[in-house]
């Protein structure tokens, strides 16, 4: 049975402990971002709506965002750029590409490499809600190792016990943020 | 010796004639070189009496002559007995030698001798045209441009005329009295004397032709021989010698050029026979005359089977050849840029025709040369040049549609997954009908979305500006995944699979994800033209097969067919005979794209009703200049 196959199911794949997905759509097609929202939303996503690469960024700039859904084409900026912008501020987001275009060009393929994975317009909503729970649970994964890592480099440095744990605190408070 | 060109005759007159009389009328009447013709003896009655008896006697009175002289030297050719009775006649008769001629004139003394004297004076003009022809023919001989000799028995040179020493090179006496072995001690000359001696035993006239070594140089001769025949008796030969030197180097100069002509014939012929265009010779009728091996392979047609018959009937409309055919006889020259031959099989082969009329000497036409240049790949090159164009500028315009339309599709369907969603959720407050009918809609919208998407998706797939990844490939290994990728489209059809690879396929340079693209695409045709013969049971055979330079996969099925006239079209844009909402149109337009990106090639074999075959030629490796991307713009 996929996910998201029975409509009721507010926030399937989703642990009592772990808080809802924070998601961002980009589109400039004003339709298609309001209509996703509502029934991303319905599946109990936390969702936030740009309307141009601009607002994007600026959301960017005030939220964190476990998955961002972006247009590959928009007339102020394009998704890549969007793209480029909140990976800057936000390294972990995953981003997932939306296209109504199949070309290839080298920008696509840039962009294919840092995005999560590719959507050709029209998609089917079932994929694409499987690809976002996907994502949030690779961005999770991600994480953690990042924190296990630093973790572990905190622990092997020469900094008194004191400051290790001060440090670790940092880190600790750092993540959660995130 | 002048007179003995002269008739002598002697007058033997007669006893009782008055002599002295006669004498002084013969001296008025004629002049004195006329005289001498004339002896004249006299026979006086005594002499005329002892005739008989004493022929030797002093008594008989001679005038000119005694009647002794007429046995001697100059003996008289005419004896003209005047005035003699009988018994004189006789009686000189007896006296004179038998070879004399006696005649005897009754008339009177004076009209004799002037007769005789008119008779001598003719024979003396005879005697002088006579001199004078022979002297012209002596002229003739010597002066003649042509050598004359003459030979006694013994082949000994007796004379040779001025022609003739010039060409022999010697002066007469040198000459006269010897044989040509003497004359040319080192030059064999056999062949000559064997033709004189011929001559000479024959009696009749030979011809000789030979070398003669004269002047130091060979003489090239024909020579004529001809008998001198006197009294019945052959007494040497005529030779009459033509140099024929000149004549024999022109002879040689033209065996020369007539080699050379041989070569140059053969040279050309040679050309005709290895072309390997082809090219045949009608007659002005326009049935074939010859027909070369380029010929011969292009159509299939053993020489043998072809000579003869109409050239039209090689054509596959023979009224549009005699059209041409006449234009050539009447213009000279008649050019089409594309014929349709048919060969042995009755496969169409396109040929580039050039007929070139040749008159014979007269100016009426002799025959037709048929020069023809198979442009079959050529023109199926240029159609798939056209056709990637095409496809490329068609195919830009429609996947740029198919982006603008991606996104309201999008927001459809989106939409319509809304309505879905709420109406399952708020189900309650709706009538069941009304929610059934609410559902079911929402439900074809989705599927009618899908249905546009599998268009505008298709169509960007021309766009799609796929890197070729060149790699080494596995035929047999790719199309094995391909009918995986389709294994549930195949169980589903219940079609039966019959792959016949050949073993030993070489491994070959190409994109193996646009191949993959190809084969899945030619199979799923295969697939749905089954499906449209659903009282059959369906068989896809796959073949491949390879030579050195390109290898070849077949895919046919026993589906529906395509009629004659669509087979043209399958590889255009958006034509489809598949019925709607099942083909897009796009398929095989794709397939034809890569495997012309590829620089491979599709060919469509199909009979209406019974079965289809597509043969794709892919080359060992890719070409190194890549063709011109149809689709390397992007939107």
């Amino acid at each position: 049975m996929r996910l998201g196959a029975d409509p009721c199911r507010k926030n399937p794949g989703m642990t009592e402990d772990q808080p809802a997905i924070r998601l961002l759509i980009v589109d400039d097609e004003e339709d298609l971002a309001t209509f996703l929202a509502h029934r991303l939303r319905n599946r109990g996503l936390l969702v936030t709506m740009a309307l141009s690469g601009a607002e994007a960024v600026s959301a960017a700039h005030e939220n964190t965002f476990d998955v961002a859904i972006v247009d590959l084409k928009m007339p102020d900026l394009d998704g890549i750029t969007v793209m480029e912008e909140i990976r800057n501020l936000q390294p972990f987001t995953e981003i997932l590409m939306l296209t109504g275009h199949g070309s290839h060009d080298s920008a696509w393929e840039a962009g294919r490499l840092q995005a999560f994975r590719y959507l050709l317009k029209p998609f089917d909503f079932d994929d694409l809600f499987d690809l976002i729970l996907k994502a949030a649970e690779h961005r999770r994964k991600r994480m953690s190792a990042k924190f296990e890592d630093q973790l572990e480099s905190l622990m092997s440095s020469t900094t008194s016990p004191r400051d290790l744990i001060e440090e670790c605190e940092k880190l600790r408070r750092e993540y959660e943020q995130e | 010796m002048s007179m003995s060109r002269n008739r002598i005759t002697t007058l033997i007159v007669g006893a009782g004639h008055p002599l002295a009389e006669l004498m002084s009328e013969l001296e008025s009447q004629f002049s004195p070189p006329e005289l001498p013709l004339l002896g004249v003896i006299d026979l006086d009655p005594e002499a005329k009496a002892a005739a008989g008896q004493n022929p030797g006697s002093d008594r008989i009175s001679v005038l000119g002559h005694t009647l002794e002289d007429l046995s001697g030297d100059v003996a008289p050719e005419l004896v003209v007995l005047a005035g003699c009775d009988e018994a004189t006649r006789t009686a000189l008769g007896r006296r004179l030698p038998d070879s004399l001629q006696l005649e005897h004139r009754s008339a009177p003394l004076l009209a004799i001798v002037t007769r005789l004297a008119d008779e001598n004076r003719a024979l003396r003009a005879d005697s002088r045209r006579l001199k004078e022809a022979r002297l012209r023919l002596r002229q003739f001989v010597e002066t003649a441009p042509l050598s004359i000799y003459i030979k006694d028995t013994d082949l000994r040179y007796r004379h040779l005329n001025q022609h003739a020493l010039l060409l022999f090179g010697f002066d007469e006496e040198s000459v006269v009295g010897k044989t040509d072995h003497t004359l040319f001690p080192s030059g064999n000359v056999r062949w000559l004397q064997n033709v004189e001696q011929e001559t000479l035993r024959s009696g009749q006239t030979h011809y000789a032709t030979g070398i003669l070594p004269v002047r130091e140089r060979e003489t090239h001769v024909h020579v004529t021989l001809f008998p001198i025949v006197e009294n019945q008796k052959i007494e040497g030969l005529y030779g009459l010698v033509e140099d024929t030197t000149d004549l024999f180097v022109s002879e040689q100069k033209l065996q020369q050029v007539d080699g050379q002509l041989d070569e140059t014939q053969k040279y050309l012929r040679e050309v005709l026979e290895n072309s390997k265009d082809m090219i045949f010779l009608t007659d002005p009728q326009g049935r074939i005359l010859t027909f070369n091996s380029g010929a011969e392979n292009a159509l299939g047609y053993p020489r043998d089977e072809v000579v003869g018959r109409p050239a039209h009937e090689l054509c596959s409309t023979p009224g549009a050849f005699d059209k041409l055919f006449e234009e050539a006889i009447l213009d000279g020259h008649a050019t089409r840029y594309e014929a349709e031959f048919l060969d042995r099989n009755g496969d169409s082969i396109i040929c580039n025709i050039s007929l070139t009329k040749i008159d014979d000497h007269q100016g009426m036409p002799l025959e037709v040369v048929c020069l023809c240049r198979d442009i079959t790949t050529r023109l199926r090159l240029k159609n798939d040049l056209i056709r990637s164009e095409r496809l490329a500028a068609v195919g830009q315009m429609a996947s740029g549609v198919a982006h603008e339309i991606n996104n309201p599709l999008a927001v459809i369907d989106t939409i319509a997954g809304l309505v879905e969603e709420t109406l399952a959720a708020d189900a309650p407050q709706l009538a069941p009908e009304t929610r059934d009918i609410l559902m079911k809609s929402m439900n074809r919208l989705h599927y009618q979305v899908k249905r546009c998407t599998s268009i505008t998706h298709s169509l960007l797939g021309f766009v799609r500006n796929t890197k070729t990844g060149m790699v080494k490939v596995d035929l047999e290994a790719l199309l094995d995944e391909c009918l995986n990728v389709l294994g549930i489209e195949i169980r589903r059809s219940r079609a039966e699979i019959v792959r016949m690879f050949s073993t030993e396929l070489p491994t070959f340079i190409s994109d193996p994800m646009l191949l993959q693209q190809v084969f899945v695409n030619l199979i799923k045709n295969a697939l749905d033209a089954i499906a449209e013969v659903p009282d059959r049971a369906g068989v896809i055979e796959i073949t491949t097969s390879g030579n050195g330079d390109h290898l070849t996969v077949t895919i046919q099925d026993n589906g529906v067919g395509i009629a004659k006239q669509e087979q043209e079209k399958v590889f255009d844009l958006f034509h489809t005979t598949k019925p709607a909402g099942r083909g897009t149109g796009l398929g095989l337009s794709i397939v034809h794209d890569i495997l012309y990106r590829l620089g491979g090639s599709v060919r469509l074999v199909s009979e209406e009703g019974q079965w289809s075959r597509f043969v794709i030629e892919l080359p060992m490796k890719p070409p190194e200049t890549p063709l011109p991307d149809p689709t390397s713009m992007t939107f």
